[in-house]
């Protein structure tokens, strides 16, 4: 319907909208340079390992603290605060101040591999100030999604397990973690979710020219609103995907977790 | 010998303190089987979890038979619902005991097979709980408290959410591997045709708190029929104890403090 509407909007090409077709020549044809600031296929690239090495850092800190968390009643006590008091300030909000901190320092100075600075390589653009807030709007979901899944675990499991004789780590592992597993899960979706949101609308913003966020703020700058909604569109199948691809992996988890070694 | 003295808990609730259970006494002789009865809310789940270790008691002392040789005896319990790990596979939830205390694979794996094929549950190794009946997920629940060839096995109503048929074909199962085996049983019920067709020993437990009312020896002709006159017997009048204790009906009291 969208589409249709859109088509006839568009069908003279006067007004500010490109047609669809137009949209779709650039969505089909990835690998051409736009804009002189890479192909949509680099800019997807680029914003992809962003997001994914951001992300990897959030599950990194975000789950072993959520378990913790969740686990230990002193933990949560003290931790609790220390999220709570963090987590409403927005990623992006940070993003200036993460750039002062962090300068424009990438994977490519941080691995001394500074012969890439010249070439295009995809670690040129992973700027550690972007890492750090895409690592910032990942975690704290993983975090309380953890925590909630270790608190939430069945009282009586915990007793059966007690009477079979499991020790406090055999029930952590055997237990515990597969009870939370759901919930774990449902934090990782957020979490991806999050960190999308953060790199598209931290793109848009100084500290990165490349990017899909770059490429829709650029592309709209110079009125080429055929790149923009191409790029629009790519961020959401993204997002999508990002959320599917969690949840379905969620679901074989619940399947797989118990299948013995 | 399980030696149960002076026994007492109490529950802090809004409103005051709720004596729960006691003072209660008992003694059982090992390899017996006792079956704790009492209508809802009487204490005798409180009483079965003292025993298990799982509540502490306010006051009194427990002492279990000894395992083996003098060690601490192994434990073996049913939950109400049966509590399996429903992420586990039926092998791997009896497997689960053996696995904490650290045996190897192959060696869990057999003896876990033979107690699944004792509980006729050969077929569903594989299977997950929720795929399993109601009777089939309890007869692996005893299966998983089974495998450590406990010295005393306690069961909190275990088959009172099953059928009739079920239920009494269960409770053959039961008296079966008790009969074969040296195990202290101890089955706590509300349902007194359970108690009498299962048990050779019955304590009734009365309201809050919970206190003994009555100490019944069963005994009957192996093997035990339902309808023997003598079983109607013991039926008729442990129903009127139960009637009794119900009309008579006090509200629970609230204890101040101490």
């Amino acid at each position: 319907m969208l589409v249709v509407w859109w088509s006839i909007v568009t069908r003279n090409g006067t007004g500010m909208l490109p047609s669809p077709g137009k949209v779709l020549n650039i969505l089909l044809h990835p690998g051409e340079e736009l804009l002189s600031v890479g192909s949509l296929a680099w800019n997807v690239e680029v914003s992809l390992v962003r997001v994914v090495v951001g992300f990897m850092a959030a599950v990194a800190v975000g789950i072993p603290t959520g378990l913790f968390m969740g686990y230990s009643k002193h933990a949560r006590n003290f931790l609790t605060l220390m999220v709570e008091m963090a987590r409403p300030l927005s990623a992006i909000a940070l993003l200036p101040l993460s750039i002062v901190i962090f300068k424009a320092k990438t994977f490519t100075r941080l691995l001394g591999l500074d012969y890439l600075v010249y070439r295009r390589s995809i670690l040129n653009e992973l700027q550690l100030g972007m890492i750090f807030i895409l690592f910032w709007g990942g975690v704290f979901p993983i975090i309380l999604g953890t925590m909630q899944g270790v608190r939430s675990v069945r009282k009586i499991y915990l007793e059966v397990a007690d009477i079979l004789g499991a020790g406090r780590f055999f029930t952590f592992r055997h237990v515990i973690i597969p009870s939370a597993l759901p919930d774990i899960f449902h934090g990782l979706r957020m979490g991806i979710g999050r960190c999308w949101m953060v790199i598209i609308a931290a793109e848009m913003l100084p500290g990165t020219n490349s990017g899909i966020g770059y490429l829709i703020r650029y592309s709209y700058q110079l009125s080429r609103y055929d790149i923009m909604i191409a790029g629009i569109i790519v961020v959401a199948l993204i997002g999508a995907l990002f959320s599917r691809g969690l949840e379905y992996l969620g679901e074989k988890s619940l399947v797989l977790r118990s299948k013995e070694r | 010998m399980l030696k149960v003295t002076g026994l007492t808990r109490t529950y802090r609730e809004s409103g005051g303190v709720v004596h729960a259970l006691g003072p209660v006494d008992f003694r059982v002789e090992r390899g017996s089987f006792l079956c704790i009865l009492g209508p809802t809310g009487c204490g005798k789940t409180t009483l079965l979890r003292l025993l298990a270790g799982l509540e502490k008691p306010d006051s009194g002392g427990i002492s279990l038979p000894a395992g083996a040789g003098g060690a601490s005896p192994v434990i073996g319990y049913v939950f109400q619902q049966g509590a399996l790990f429903p992420w586990m596979s039926v092998r791997s939830n009896v497997e689960f005991p053996l696995r904490a205390a650290g045996m190897d694979k192959s060696r869990r794996r057999k003896e876990a097979e033979k107690i699944l094929d004792m509980m006729g549950l050969s077929g569903f190794e594989d299977s997950y709980p929720h795929q399993l009946s109601g009777g089939m997920r309890q007869r692996t629940a005893l299966a998983r408290s089974l495998v450590v060839n406990p010295d005393i096995l306690l069961l909190d109503e275990p088959f009172s959410s099953l059928d009739t048929r079920t239920s009494q074909e269960l409770q053959g199962s039961l008296r079966t591997l008790w009969k074969e085996s040296s195990t202290t049983v101890v089955f706590v019920t509300h349902n007194i045709e359970e108690a009498v067709f299962l048990a050779r020993k019955v304590i009734v437990l009365g309201h809050r708190p919970g206190r003994i009312v009555r100490f019944e020896n069963i005994d009957l002709p192996e093997p035990r029929s339902r309808l023997s006159e003598e079983f109607t017997g013991y039926l008729v009048s442990l129903r009127r104890t139960f009637e009794e204790l119900v009309s008579g009906e006090p509200e629970p009291v609230p204890v101040k403090p101490r």
